[in-house]
């Protein structure tokens, strides 16, 4: 503890008292006059130290606030463009089952295969449809935070699920039908369908029959964990019948790699 | 009286020319920054005790600064530097402290 002691005990600089005991009685004009240069420098050099420490540390804040804007923007218009691109493919697959119905209806057999298509198309979820059925908007509680009241990747598959087993035959999250090949699950804190990123509320559209799906899905499991939500986290969720919905297509849906076994 | 003006001026300066201070002196600026007030505490207590004296104002502001610096520096190379930064910090701010203490004595006698 000498250290802390001699510091507590001696903080002024011994020069201090060394220079006023050796200072000769009349100083020297031009000595001091040289000393007063020095000692203007020095603080100005101070003044300039803090000036500049001050101004960096004040500086450094809109900085960060800064690129966090500039990433969001980014965000954005790597959202917009994939929106664009999406609305792009959906028009470029339209177009392709115009040409396919056109080229198909010349001949008995072509026909045939079309209402085939049409059938298949309808079940995979490759073309948009329409229909009555039940609109359900959840959304976190109103003051979710980080721990608790805010929907999870499970919830919504719980409340998807619950609608397919209460007998929905087209289901869309947010805009994005569900096939076989959608995945609902969560990526950081955001819920991501069909790999895009959704913000809540969440609005679910599923057509089917409005007379028995709203009682089905609240007896069923699904229906049970999302009431478990609202009555115990106040996550909203309101359900509406609605006489016609329209479920988007998934223009994404492809199959590349599966084929039908050869018997 | 002199002193006071040029911290002002030097103030202004810094104000408006506001420079960008290069990624490798960032960590030195702060600490030089507590090493110059203790100085500059020093020779406020100096003054007011009548032993002050410029040459050894300036010696000290300037070595002060340069040591902290370097104590930095070396802290940084040996891979403790934001512990020797906190050390360099304690020690000034113990001195301030106790320089701040005897100049209050001086002020307001009490």
């Amino acid at each position: 503890m000498s250290l802390l002691n001699n510091l507590m005990a001696h903080p002024l600089d011994e020069g201090y008292a060394v220079a006023a005991r050796t200072r000769p009685k009349q100083n020297g004009k031009s000595l001091r006059s040289r000393h007063r240069v020095m000692l203007v420098a020095a603080t100005l050099v101070l003044g300039f130290l803090l000036a500049v420490a001050a101004s960096q540390n004040y500086r450094g804040a809109p900085e960060a606030e800064k690129q966090r804007k500039e990433l969001i923007t980014r965000i954005n218009q790597a959202d917009s463009r994939l929106n664009g691109l999406r609305t792009q493919q959906t028009q470029l697959a339209d177009e392709v089952r115009g040409l396919q119905a056109s080229g198909l209806s010349n001949t008995s057999s072509g026909a045939t295969l079309q209402q085939q298509l049409d059938a298949l198309e309808l079940q995979t979820g490759a073309v948009a449809v329409t229909g009555p059925g039940i609109k359900a908007v959840i959304d976190d509680a109103k003051n979710a935070d980080a721990k608790e009241g805010r929907l999870l990747d499970v919830d919504l598959q719980q409340l998807v699920n619950g609608l397919w087993t209460a007998g929905a035959e087209a289901i869309s999250v947010n805009g994005h039908r569900l096939t076989s090949l959608t995945a609902i699950r969560g990526a950081g804190s955001a819920i991501t369908v069909d790999y895009s990123s959704l913000t809540p509320p969440y609005t679910v559209l599923a057509v089917g029959d409005t007379a028995t799906v709203p009682a089905r899905f609240a007896q069923s499991s699904g229906g049970q964990w999302v009431q478990y939500l609202v009555s115990n986290f106040d996550v909203r969720m309101t359900i509406t019948t609605e006489d016609s919905l329209l479920v988007p297509a998934d223009a994404t849906i492809a199959l590349r790699y599966a084929k039908v076994r050869t018997r | 009286m002199i002193a006071v003006l040029g911290l002002v001026i030097g103030v202004v300066i810094g104000l408006v020319v506001a420079p960008d201070v290069p990624e490798w002196a960032q960590p030195y600026l702060p600490i030089a920054v507590v090493a110059a007030l203790d100085a500059v505490f020093g020779a406020l207590r100096a003054f007011l005790d009548g032993i002050f004296d410029d040459k050894v104002f300036v010696v000290s502001f300037v070595s002060n600064v340069l040591i902290a610096a370097l104590i930095v520096y070396l802290g940084d190379q040996l891979g403790v530097g934001s512990q020797l930064s906190t050390g360099v910090v304690v020690v000034l701010g113990i001195r301030i402290f106790t320089n701040m203490a005897a100049i209050r004595r001086h002020i307001f006698r009490a």
